[in-house]
């Protein structure tokens, strides 16, 4: 999958995107635009089962967004973390800042 | 037992080695052709090719943001050893690359408020999924190697 595809689903406790295909410094605005429109205004959930890779550009993306959620009062997370999403959020040694859940439940 | 004896004995056959070599024009309209190509390698594993696909992408993504314009293109030369080492070669040719490798620049994370997002996290992601990386420049261009 050569283009990136960012759907999004709003529920009545927060915003849901999903987001399918690469995410690298050629397509990553569309995310970065995305991620911080939804951020700031409310509980975000980011589904990233079919990311099939993230550049830095985009974990810097990630990092920004869960600085401002936490400065909104809001909480950010990534939601089924492909295998190369979790390797790319593990190799920069901040994993920990990233909240990884397994299923919808967990977060909302 | 190490990994790479692991993947001998797991795969008897996979004792030779494998190579491929591609030429990019050396824009970041090739990331897409270049994530094609990973996808198509045989890999020792899909780790292995997870790996080399985050690494490779950073590695051209410095390249076009940093030797750019790049005449001449990019030779991209991936090769996996008898023991099942992979490697990845970017070949071209950039005095500005070789400047920019030069230059002092942060070399922890820092939040660029320009972009809106944190910046130096490639070359932390670079350094912990790779065994080595090596720039090598001479008469006949500049080579980056990265082992795995």
């Amino acid at each position: 999958m050569d283009q990136l595809n960012i759907s999004e689903k709003v529920t009545d406790r927060g915003a849901i995107l999903v987001v399918e295909g690469p995410v690298n410094s050629y397509t990553f605005t569309e995310f970065q635009t995305k991620v911080y429109a939804w951020s700031k205004k409310t509980d975000l959930v980011i589904d990233m089962s079919a990311v099939t890779s993230l550049s830095s550009a985009g974990l810097g993306v990630l990092m920004a967004a869960i600085d401002d959620a936490a400065d909104a009062g809001r909480k950010l997370w990534i939601l089924k973390p492909s295998e190369i999403v979790r390797m790319a959020i593990e190799s920069t040694g901040f994993a920990d800042s990233f909240a990884m859940i397994g299923a919808l439940r967990e977060a909302f | 037992m190490g990994a790479a004896e692991r993947r001998k004995r797991a795969r008897p056959s996979a004792l030779r080695e494998r190579r491929a070599v591609a030429r990019f024009q050396g824009t970041r309209t090739d990331f897409p052709a270049f994530e094609r190509l990973v996808d198509g390698l045989d890999c020792p594993d899909d780790k292995a090719r997870a790996r080399l696909r985050l690494v490779g992408l950073e590695l051209f993504d410095n390249l076009v943001r940093h030797a750019g314009p790049l005449r001449g293109g990019v030779r991209m030369r991936y090769g996996e050893d008898a023991s099942g080492r992979m490697s990845l070669a970017f070949s071209f040719r950039s005095r500005r690359f070789r400047a920019w490798l030069k230059a002092p620049g942060p070399s922890l994370p820092s939040w660029s408020p320009a972009e809106k997002r944190w910046r130096g996290l490639g070359l932390i992601m670079v350094r912990n999924l790779s065994s080595r990386v090596e720039h090598r420049s001479g008469p006949s261009g500049d080579r980056i190697v990265v082992t795995f």
